[in-house]
């Protein structure tokens, strides 16, 4: 026994784990969840999960954040990424997030899994601990700003506002198509909210909480038209 | 789709500002904002009468983790869509809410009094959490944001009162200090001890919630309140723009002791203090004006508990040389103080 204690190597560090926009992409996948719980949203689906971030990819250039993937693809069941799955599925290896109610079933689009997220006490320790943290004050009240401002919209719409954001719902971007947020100036979320800011200047000038919030119900309202 | 010009835009955003929420995304008062809300389009849409024998009040409570809370407490059932649909069987129940009404879980509760409600929120073992107390015989609301707070009155059709511009605002600001921080019973409650002139430890912080709360609650249409704002000189205690006018005040509020804690220990303020007190809060508006907006309007407004009602000239003269509106709010110690204030 002794001798097998010995002859065991410390544990290796693996290269992925250290990468730097993997940790990033997380503590974004985290904090979302457990600000979620918060706000009242948990259990939540995979499908507006991902919805979800697709949103706090769009307005991060507001607060200067640093989103976990700058590019999506147009998928047929909505935005979806890849690499956020892969978190999320880390995060409940890890037990900082649960998963339920796991469906795999067919529709018209194909095979697909569904579940539902929630946060374990481990995870909402270890993202007050992030939240103390500079790197996790900074990206943690930006996700807050955004998850509660989805969380006062009209709960029937919650899962068709993210579709129809500008950006997504875009002339000429169709299904298949590569919607990018690299560049500012091609951001229709942030142009937008730079209207609203030429508009009522006095009211929206440094008010960046302000103009989130009236982007997520300016989407609202024309979906609900 | 982009609205085709700006006409349509600017009308959207008037509507927008005016629903926007008080504070940064999990303050306690815009839960308290957001349930006045609701019950007042409840109220609107139910024109109800309440018979003697028919429960006439509910209670909702703000849970930072509602699901968690609800589970551990009997008898809660999830309310589904509550925030969309206004549903009208609202009285005789308890409500667990997150901030922001997504996910609430009610009960029946059979109370007859707004203090048998109180008591059903402690028996909960809730008492920390803010709650919002509906007596839908009166329409109107009580809230408080924290267990030692006073339930403050809110009435349910405030917005009847008319549009506030910004000329009535100095009016408005007098009627909430006799209000809320005149005298010992006002809803601030400023004092712990007024016999010996010892206010509240966080009395600004206190008359800023109250403020903000009292200002947005009654002029909802025709104002966008922002507590805490964050401007690139500072942190403003409070902006206020007036929605129609398109204009902003600035506000900085302070407390003149004649009293202050330090450490364990209390000490009395110096005038000299008091002073540097006074002008810190002149500068502080003024710097936020200018960051801002270089023609507006600052307010400096001084909530005095020196108990000696008297002017304090340096401030005032401060004041006017750099064109910030400079405002002194006196603390009476009892009610027949402030009445007697009015003969002269």
């Amino acid at each position: 026994m002794k001798d097998n204690l010995k002859n065991q190597r410390p544990l290796s560090t693996n290269i992925s784990e250290i990468d730097i926009a993997q940790i990033r992409a997380r503590v974004w996948v985290l904090l979302a969840v457990e600000a979620s719980d918060r706000a009242g949203l948990l259990p939540m689906g995979k499908t507006r999960f991902h919805r979800l971030i697709f949103l706090s990819n769009c307005l991060a250039e507001l607060y200067d954040a640093t989103p976990p993937a700058k590019r999506v693809l147009k998928y047929k069941r909505g935005p979806f990424y890849p690499d956020v799955q892969w978190q999320l599925d880390r995060l409940t290896a890890m037990s900082l997030v649960r998963v339920e109610n796991l469906l795999i079933a067919e529709d018209v689009h194909g095979p697909w899994m569904e579940a539902d997220y929630s946060i374990t006490e481990s995870g909402i320790s270890t993202a007050e601990t992030i939240r103390a943290a500079p790197v996790g004050r900074a990206t943690g009240l930006y996700i807050d700003e955004l998850i509660f401002a989805f969380s006062r919209l009209a709960t029937r719409q919650l899962d068709e506002i993210p579709l129809r954001e500008l950006n997504y719902d875009a002339p000429g971007i169709a299904e298949g198509a590569l919607i990018t947020f690299e560049d500012r100036r091609s951001n229709l979320a942030v142009r937008m909210t730079s209207d609203f800011e030429r508009l009522a200047p006095k009211a929206l000038t440094n008010r960046f909480r302000e103009k989130l919030q009236i982007y997520l119900r300016y989407i609202e309202k024309e979906n609900a038209a | 789709m982009p609205p085709d010009d700006d006409d349509d835009l600017r009308s959207f955003l008037d509507s927008e500002l005016a629903d926007l929420p008080v504070g940064s995304a999990e303050d306690p008062v815009n839960f308290v904002e957001e349930v006045v809300g609701w019950l007042t389009r409840w109220a609107t849409t139910y024109d109800v009468e309440i018979g003697l024998e028919k429960p006439a009040y509910c209670c909702f409570v703000k849970c930072d983790r509602v699901r968690e809370v609800a589970e551990t407490q009997e008898g809660f059932s999830l309310r589904k869509y509550f925030r969309d649909d206004t549903p009208q069987n609202l009285l005789g129940q308890i409500y667990l809410c997150s901030p922001t009404l997504q996910s609430v879980f009610s009960r029946d509760v059979v109370v007859t009094s707004i203090d048998d409600l109180e008591k059903e929120v402690t028996r909960l073992g809730l008492t920390e959490h803010a709650i919002v107390v509906f007596n839908a015989a009166s329409k109107q609301a009580f809230w408080r944001y924290e267990a030692t707070a006073e339930l403050v009155p809110i009435k349910l059709d405030a917005d009847a009162t008319g549009q506030l511009n910004s000329e009535g605002f100095d009016e408005e600001l007098t009627r909430f200090h006799v209000e809320c921080t005149a005298t010992p019973q006002g809803y601030v409650r400023p004092w712990k001890s007024a016999k010996k002139l010892l206010t509240k430890d966080d009395l600004e912080l206190e008359i800023g919630d109250h403020l903000c709360l009292f200002l947005k609650l009654k002029h909802k249409k025709w104002l966008l309140v922002t507590r805490e704002s964050f401007e690139p000189t500072g942190r403003a205690d409070l902006k206020v723009y007036f929605i129609a006018e398109r204009v902003s005040f600035f506000l900085e509020l302070k407390v003149f002791r004649a009293f202050e804690r330090s450490g364990t220990t209390v000490k009395s303020v110096s005038q000299n203090e008091t002073i540097d007190w006074g002008k810190m809060g002149v500068a502080q508006a003024h710097s936020y004006r200018i960051a801002n907006e270089p023609t507006g309007v600052a307010y400096a407004c001084c909530y005095d508990a020196r108990g000696t009602d008297s002017e304090i000239d340096e401030v005032k003269d401060y004041a006017e040389s750099i064109n910030v509106r400079y405002r002194r709010y006196f603390i009476y110690q009892s009610a027949e103080a402030f009445q007697r204030s009015f003969i002269r």
